[in-house]
């Protein structure tokens, strides 16, 4: 019996596995997608449209069945009753830490990943971001320059539809936009009060901005599939979007693969481990177990792309056994599994706008916020931490909680709180948590998940930078509230997240020049097998602050032009 | 003759595992093929269905089980899960319904590793209740020790403005009461706007008549996400428990077992044409619910307490002894105070 050789596989259907799937199957290879979790179907699924009383726990989810089934997940502000289905249980899927080092480890397991509700933020990171390491002597720089990144930037916002402002800062380089959302009255007024606030103290760097997010105003640039349509502003992406304006790899990357008829999606497809060839060295497949039938399963491959999102994809490399039977491939350096990063959040302050009128204005749904990228600690230092962190957040009326302070009594309260919404405006810091080695995954093979296979054990904890950190942002949104004339600041100096609950995890598997300190090259390439690539957040080398997903994809696309070159060429 | 009559019950047994093994294939097929085919309906909006047209059932060669490499051991094991309320675990099968309950009675440590020993009830049939053992394979904490939180918070700095609009779970220069407030600042900044989260005091003090707003004014926006999403975060009954400084550390735990003997193992789905293992291994995923379970908690902190002393390694025996001690003290007083 003839076995079926792939041109490539890609495990994971997410951000990166529909780009990894899009890039390749387009450039004529034969690719097989496999993905762990069920296929989707928007008119069962998604639930964008639902209001709370067409759910029967009002939106907020039956509590008993989430605190014993997703005790981790429900931790997300998405993971309610309108979108709870697309998380992991947790039980099914565990993971363990010590003692007191928490970890929340977020996931979705469906054909397009976490891009079924994720937060939608695109930002490119800077050569401030790449060569930190440079700058403060902390870790080490990545392999790659902002140059190298920018065309893939190009292609993947045409393709997914970024709107934005462009705004000319060096820190944080400006894309190739679509029509940028508008601002709320509060945040023009945090946007000139700020602005007025950073010549004052001389900051160039210091700039608001409207978030740049992956969600079509207009039909996108590179509108090849021509099925996506402009958002509506319904406000409920993490329940799925019927039209696919926001960016999802089930809406946009996979129909693009498909269509070229060169690639196969196989869902349920629990991916265990990588296969060796014993002759030379190589990887030759990847081992899975069915979820539905239980069945064990190999299929084989030239290349295989890991995309199965940061941990996910270290515990298969973890889990996979080299010709010499050690525990773990592609870890000659002995770093994989180490430098686990993640955003650092719990710094911000609220306020409120009392010179803004309070007239209800109710127009539905901008589904967006505004964004104040890094200026600490860039051309100088400036603060007694290393690196810095960004501000998201937002400013609008509230909708009934004035009521609860609002006085009086009776019919004229009543009014008051129909008629009276106050502006209110906050500002969450993003944090730029630092790499250390001791931030690490291994494999506790003591625990396994649903399918047999051996869970991640996450040890990582928050050091003294960040609480420096956390502490400075609080102070500092508290100062720009101030500038923008916000009054009754309420400033939250910590404390810090819990690790992972960014949803930003990342590292793992870092890229690097150097095999000795490095799992991948500067072209997601495992240094010890070549026909191993890492393009999700397990390659980044330091976090940034800016949100990565934006850059997972570009340096998957990056990594799948050389691939194929390589494979043309004889090289995989 | 007696041999052919051998030969023939055997052909039959082999037949009947290989029909219920295809069975069992079958049906997971089936159920497969009913979810991709979902994607070809419309969406209740009439829009035009924009995701993968098509997704493959299986591909690959079939490999026979129990060759995931890493594990050490053969042994199939199979995830459950339950909740432990005082002493008691109520577990679940993989199907979500109900399995056994677990007493727990007694803990001990055997090479390195937390045992309990423990009395399964069954909650079906006429089966006697049994002793049995388990072990600890791990655990996961959900928040940090209340200890660790409040010296972040006791950093001194001095509040820009003072506050007068304050926060109910978060008081100025104060750790929140629940860890989550604080961190989902930044993480509802990612969501849809974030807007009436923010405000707490009316912006017309004193009862008088809010301006108008001019034509034209740049206006906020509401949406039913930002209503849901701006009234307190989903308080599920963990974060309940962590506002009453509940922390234990290990909130959710991982122990091992296999049934006692004459019990039937509970199964999903029939493993491929294995034949399956009389007494397989059992992973049991505990949480320990927050409300109306101080016991439970209790019982958990002190076993974590074990776990902990367990880790920190050599010279810690007197230490260990005294933990363990207490958490035998624990679990007897549950016990006790139990209804037989």
């Amino acid at each position: 019996m003839t076995t079926k050789v792939y041109d490539a596989i890609v495990v994971g259907s997410g951000a990166t596995g529909g780009w990894a799937a899009k890039q390749l199957a387009e450039k004529g290879l034969d690719v097989l997608v496999l993905e762990a979790g069920p296929q989707i179907d928007p008119k069962r699924d998604y639930k964008q449209h639902y209001f709370p009383y067409h759910l029967p726990f009002r939106g907020f989810g039956n509590r008993e069945e989430l605190e014993r089934k997703q005790p981790i997940q429900s931790r997300c502000y998405a993971c309610n009753e309108y979108g709870n289905h697309f998380f992991v249980n947790d039980l099914d899927h565990p993971y363990t830490t010590p003692p007191d080092r928490p970890f929340s480890y977020i996931r979705g397991r469906q054909v397009g990943g976490r891009t079924l509700m994720w937060g939608r933020q695109s930002y490119r990171l800077s050569d401030y971001d790449l060569k930190a390491a440079s700058r403060d002597g902390w870790g080490e720089d990545w392999p790659i320059e902002y140059k190298d990144l920018a065309p893939y930037y190009d292609i993947v916002e045409r393709f997914i539809g970024v709107s934005g402002m462009p705004e000319n800062l060096p820190q944080l380089p400006d894309g190739i936009f679509l029509p940028p959302m508008p601002m709320t009255c509060g945040e023009l007024q945090l946007k000139r009060g700020v602005e007025e606030y950073a010549k004052k103290i001389g900051n160039p760097f210091l700039r608001v901005t409207i978030g740049r997010t992956a969600i079509l105003t207009r039909k996108p640039l590179d509108d090849a599939l021509g099925t996506r349509k402009p958002c509506h502003y319904c406000g409920r992406c993490e329940s799925g979007c019927h039209t696919g304006s926001y960016f999802s790899s089930l809406h946009a990357t996979l129909p693009a693969a498909l269509r070229t008829g060169r690639a196969t999606l196989v869902t349920d497809a629990v991916v265990s481990h990588i296969v060796l060839d014993r002759n030379t060295g190589r990887a030759k497949g990847v081992y899975y177990v069915d979820a539905v039938t239980r069945a064990h399963r190999e299929v084989f491959g030239r290349m295989i792309f890991l995309c199965a999102g940061a941990l996910e994809s270290t515990r298969i490399l973890l889990n996979s056994r080299s010709l010499d039977g050690a525990e773990g491939i592609c870890n000659s350096s002995g770093v994989l599994g180490h430098y686990l990063m993640d955003h650092m959040m719990g710094g911000g302050a609220r306020g409120t706008l009392p010179n803004l009128p309070t007239k209800p204005f109710f127009r539905d749904g901008r589904p967006n916020g505004i964004y104040i990228p890094r200026f600490v600690n860039l051309e100088r230092r400036d603060r007694p931490f290393l690196r810095g962190y960004g501000f998201q957040g937002g400013s609008g009326q509230s909708l009934w909680q004035h009521a609860k302070t609002l006085p009086g009594f009776g019919a004229d309260f009543k009014r008051r709180v129909r008629e009276e919404h106050p502006w209110g405006i906050s500002l969450g810091g993003f944090g730029e948590v630092l790499p250390y080695y001791e931030n690490h995954v291994r494999l506790n093979k003591d625990v396994v998940d649903a399918f047999g296979i051996p869970v991640l054990h996450i040890d990582v904890e928050y050091k003294d930078n960040e609480k420096k950190m956390v502490v400075d942002m609080g102070e500092t949104a508290a100062e720009l509230l101030e500038a923008a004339g916000a009054k009754d600041i309420t400033i939250s100096r910590g404390p810090m997240s819990i690790p992972g609950h960014g949803i930003h995890e990342c590292g793992t598997a870092r890229m690097g020049n150097d095999p000795k300190k490095s799992v991948l090259n500067k072209f997601n390439q495992a240094h010890d097998i070549p026909n191993i690539f890492v393009t999700d957040g397990a390659c980044y080398v330091s976090i940034g602050t800016q949100n990565p997903t934006l850059t997972y994809m570009a340096i998957t696309a990056r990594a799948c032009d050389y691939a194929v070159e390589e494979l043309r060429a004889g090289r995989i | 003759m007696r041999r052919h009559w051998a030969m023939i019950c055997a052909a039959f047994l082999v037949a009947a595992i290989n029909v219920s093994s295809v069975e069992g294939q079958r049906r997971g097929r089936a159920a497969r093929i009913e979810r991709a085919s979902g994607t070809h309906l419309r969406s209740s909006n009439d829009y035009s269905p924009t995701g993968p047209y098509s997704s493959v059932i299986a591909v690959g060669v079939h490999r026979v089980p129990g060759a995931v490499p890493a594990s050490d051991s053969n042994a199939e094991v199979r995830a459950i899960s339950g909740s432990l309320r005082g002493n008691r675990i109520a577990v679940r099968d993989s199907q979500d319904r109900p399995f056994f309950d677990l007493r727990l009675i007694r803990a001990r440590i055997v090479q390195g590793r937390l045992e309990l020993e423990g009395e399964a009830i069954p909650v079906t049939g006429r089966r006697a209740s049994v002793r049995m053992m388990v072990d600890l394979g791990g655990t996961l904490a959900k928040y940090r020790p209340p200890e660790d939180e409040q010296v972040i918070a006791r950093t001194p700095v001095t509040p820009v403005t003072p506050a007068a609009g304050q926060n109910p779970a978060q008081p100025p220069g104060q750790a929140p009461a629940n860890p989550e407030s604080a961190s989902g600042l930044g993480q509802l900044s990612q969501a849809t706007q974030s807007t009436a989260r923010t405000a707490q005091t009316p912006t017309a003090p004193g009862g008088k008549q809010a301006p108008q707003t001019p034509p034209g004014q740049t206006p906020g926006g509401r949406t039913t996400l930002t209503e849901a999403i701006t009234a307190p975060p989903v308080q599920t009954a963990a974060v309940a428990g962590a506002r009453l400084g509940a922390t234990t550390g290990c909130e959710i735990f991982f122990l091992r077992f296999r049934l006692p003997e004459g019990w039937p193992a509970r199964t999903t789905a029939r493993r491929d044409g294995r034949r399956p293992d009389i007494r397989p291994i059992y992973q049991l995923g505990v949480m320990v619910p927050s409300r109306d379970n101080k016991r439970g908690e209790e019982i958990d902190q002190a076993m974590c307490r074990v776990v902990r002393t367990l880790q920190s390694g050599a010279g810690a025996s007197e230490r260990l002894n005294e933990e363990l001690a207490r958490l035998n003290q624990l679990l007897a007083q549950a016990s006790s105070a139990e209804p037989r």
